[in-house]
């Protein structure tokens, strides 16, 4: 019971750090009393550690994840019209939004000030893990547990069939409203405007780095 | 974890590790009973173990070959005098403070 226990808490570290230090911090762990100060303290120690083993781009990805996840539960519980033109970008047009742009730029110049030579492919890695909340909304529209409205510029978001609502704000072009298959492969859509400002973010990057090593003159 | 001073120099682990093993390398369960000896304070294993990985990291403190499955820590040059450092800065302050408490 007990060194199941100790495996299960032992399981909060990345397998990295469990290699380097895992059979010294579990041998402590047998042969100490654990109590629930002892376990919470292992606990979120192990969650810590996880925390630091991630890299840029993930921790940049699930950052954005997390904006885009608010925004569709903000969209589904209280669609607004075009009150919030933010919250409609960040969903349907991701590349024009500062934000997504500047993420995806600065990600960019982190890793290829780091030394990173793919700064292009860190920024596309952060838009993957940006983009799976969409995947999961086209997944949930095909099932048929999500429906959607689209709503024209001045039309009212207020819906009739009472199920669960996704609007769908069309722009000034008519453009179609999003189909199940479009959702699931949006984040393929977006990788070219990701890999583009992440590499425009690399070349700022590499030549800061560049800057910083220059030799200084007398 | 149980037990930490609420605050100031002395409830930071990696000053407490690092004066544990100034007098001679110590595994892990060495370190903690020592800091709970000379400290009053108790780590969780958690703290300890996170405070020896950024100690490694920093290269203050390398882990050495021992026997069993605790590995011993010792300190590097560099720990030495980070911890010669921090000592005095805190031996001048309390100093600082104490004389103007006196005064005052």
């Amino acid at each position: 019971m007990r060194t199941r226990l100790v495996s299960w808490l032992l399981r909060f570290y990345p397998k990295a750090w469990r290699a380097e230090y895992g059979a010294e911090l579990a041998s402590m762990l047998l042969v100490r009393p654990l109590g629930a100060a002892i376990v919470i303290d292992v606990a979120a120690s192990g969650m810590w550690q996880r925390m630091r083993a991630i890299d840029a781009s993930t921790a940049a990805g699930i950052g954005l994840m997390l904006v885009t996840i608010a925004a569709l539960v903000s969209n589904v519980m209280a669609p607004t019209g075009y009150a919030f033109s933010e919250r409609i970008d960040l969903l349907q047009r991701p590349m024009r939004l500062e934000l997504y742009v500047l993420v995806m730029a600065g990600l960019g110049f982190w890793t290829a000030s780091r030394g990173n030579h793919w700064p292009g492919r860190a920024a596309i890695r952060a838009s993957i893990i940006a983009s799976i909340p969409l995947v999961v909304v086209g997944v949930l529209m095909w099932a048929g547990i999500l429906s959607f409205v689209e709503l024209s510029p001045g039309q009212s978001p207020i819906s009739t069939d009472g199920g669960i609502i996704y609007a769908f704000y069309k722009g000034q072009q008519q453009i179609p409203g999003p189909a199940p298959l479009v959702m699931v492969l949006s984040p393929l859509l977006r990788l070219p405007g990701a890999w583009l400002w992440g590499s425009v973010g690399g070349w700022l990057g590499r030549t800061y780095a560049d800057w910083r090593r220059r030799p200084i003159s007398a | 974890m149980a037990r930490k001073p609420s605050s100031g120099p002395a409830s930071d682990p990696e000053l407490l590790i690092l004066s544990s093993l100034a007098d001679g390398p110590k595994h892990g369960w060495a370190i903690m009973s020592d800091i709970e000896t000379f400290a009053g304070v108790t780590v969780g294993p958690g703290t300890l173990y996170n405070a020896i990985t950024r100690l490694v990291e920093k290269e203050l403190i390398a882990p050495i070959e021992g026997d069993g499955r605790q590995r011993p820590y010792k300190l590097t040059a560099r720990g030495t005098a980070a911890l010669d450092e921090q000592l005095q800065n805190m031996r001048r302050i309390a100093s600082i403070g104490l004389r103007r408490l006196r005064l005052a």
